[in-house]
């Protein structure tokens, strides 16, 4: 079968190029080899200087998942039903909407400023302390906004791939972005127990959110450390270029640009 | 000077009427893609959603479509990068053999996670060259928040029609990630390392056909 393929593509190529040229001016169409050159500008290994020391991380977070992680997740899962599950989920996002405030304030968004402002204060009391997600269902939809994306609004560079350790996947900027994001959340400043409490609930509702897609990558990958860094990288470039759409979109209808 | 008008009203004519046909036949294409990626979807989720009948009889039914739309053997070529060109033409053969394999199994597998949803075209745009991109909403009560999955198709139009080459979800292409993984695999391991890997994975990655109400239950408590 392989080489049947081959051989008609290559004659379609060749007609397809002929026709091309035919009508003049016309460019030819993408081959293989060349769609690949294109590709070969984006290489995420070329983004990680560290990856020694990375992939040490990775091997650390992956034994971490393996004995820890995964079980406690699993079995949160069994226990909890899903729509218990969704207000843990629920209650994770309202914990984080004062960031998502503060940046969207940074990143001059008026609409997203208004709307996590308003989230927090609807979800916090008729949404039962963030249990429900009341503003969702009055219009006002979450739209996440951290740190790490008011700073490559602001211009700064990705910087290198940096794993973490237990959160994994990250880079320069988005490290100072989630350390300036903890500084920025009021909830942080409630005392270590709390701090605890709602950081080992994050990371378990996270764990569990991104189940499927985690255990996927760990049982089909021939390599998960590079998919989780190629996933991870357009990821968050695609965030950030919907989030600058978003933002840019808001302003054009409030009529400021 | 009357002359040179007419003369640059019939250029504006001709220029304009070049470009109306070239959007309008753009816009029909366009619309082409969005329809077939329309019932491609519309099969798969047919599949999907049909009450009774075992997992492994809906995988092998998607597998049917996936082998039927997806170019499997560009796909290939493209995410062995630079390496295609330094591999022999036995390694070559062997690995579009098993990367094909490879991914059916692994694709379809993941699919029959799923028992419900359903999925719109919100878009087509034309990337020149007779490559299309189709952007579709999907949707599932087993992914979390009921939210909607952003899902970009990227199909080619050849000789025997539509194809798909591309998958980009939520802004993660398939194509670009899985050219990484394996350069990866390969700078480090080599080709052949990645072809039997390849054929390891697809021998032991046959998913829930024994043991099927364990499995099952692994698979509902994996569902989110």
């Amino acid at each position: 079968m392989p080489t049947g393929t081959m051989h008609t593509s290559k004659l379609f190529w060749v007609i397809a190029v002929a026709l091309g040229l035919a009508i003049g001016g016309c460019t030819p169409p993408r081959d293989v080899a060349k769609a690949q050159d294109e590709a070969l500008e984006v290489d995420f290994a070329d983004n990680d200087p560290l990856e020694k020391l990375n992939r040490a991380m990775h091997q650390f977070n992956y034994a971490i998942d393996l004995i820890l992680l995964k079980p406690v997740t699993k079995g949160y899962q069994f226990a909890v039903p899903k729509f218990g599950r969704q207000m843990v989920s629920n209650f994770v996002d309202n914990l984080y909407t004062p960031v998502v405030f503060g940046n969207s304030v940074l990143q001059g968004d008026p609409q997203n400023s208004f709307a996590s402002m308003w989230r927090f204060i609807l979800n916090t009391t008729f949404g039962m302390g963030g249990l429900i997600d009341f503003a969702s269902s009055a219009g006002l939809k979450n739209r996440p906004a951290d740190f790490g994306q008011t700073l490559a609004i602001y211009g700064v560079e990705t910087g290198p791939y940096i794993v973490l350790p237990i959160v994994g996947p990250c880079n320069a900027r988005d490290t100072l972005g989630r350390v300036a994001d903890a500084f920025m959340n009021p909830f942080n400043y409630l005392g270590d127990g709390v701090s605890a409490v709602t950081w080992t609930t994050t990371v378990i509702d996270m764990r569990s959110r991104n189940s499927k897609l985690i255990d996927d990558i760990y049982s089909s990958s021939l390599d998960p450390y590079a998919t989780f860094r190629g996933g991870f990288t357009q990821k968050r470039a695609a965030d950030i270029r919907r989030a600058e759409a978003a933002r840019e979109k808001a302003l054009e209808r409030m009529g400021t640009k | 000077m009357k002359s040179i008008r007419s003369f640059a009203t019939v250029c504006i004519a001709a220029v304009s009427l070049c470009f109306a046909t070239a959007s309008h036949s753009a816009h029909a294409v366009g619309d082409e893609a969005s329809k077939y990626i329309q019932d491609v979807g519309t099969n798969a989720l047919a599949v999907i959603s049909t009450k009774g009948g075992t997992k492994q009889q809906k995988q092998t039914q998607l597998q049917k479509i996936f082998a039927d739309n997806v170019d499997f053997h560009w796909v290939g070529r493209f995410v062995l990068g630079r390496y295609w060109r330094q591999a022999t033409e036995e390694q070559k053969t062997r690995y579009l053999t098993e990367y094909q394999k490879f991914l059916l199994l692994h694709y379809t597998a993941r699919f029959t996670d799923y028992t419900s949803g359903s999925f719109k075209v919100t878009s087509a745009r034309d990337d020149g060259d007779n490559e299309f991109t189709v952007s579709t909403q999907m949707q599932s009560t087993e992914i979390s928040n009921n939210e909607p999955v952003l899902v970009d198709y990227r199909v080619r139009k050849g000789d025997k029609g539509f194809r798909i080459f591309d998958v980009i979800v939520e802004g993660v292409s398939l194509l670009t990630t899985q050219r990484s993984e394996f350069s990866s695999v390969i700078t480090n391991k080599g080709l052949d390392y990645l072809i039997n890997q390849l054929a390891t994975k697809s021998a032991s990655d046959v998913r829930p056909s024994s043991g099927k109400s364990s499995a099952k239950k692994a698979a509902k408590g994996a569902a989110e």
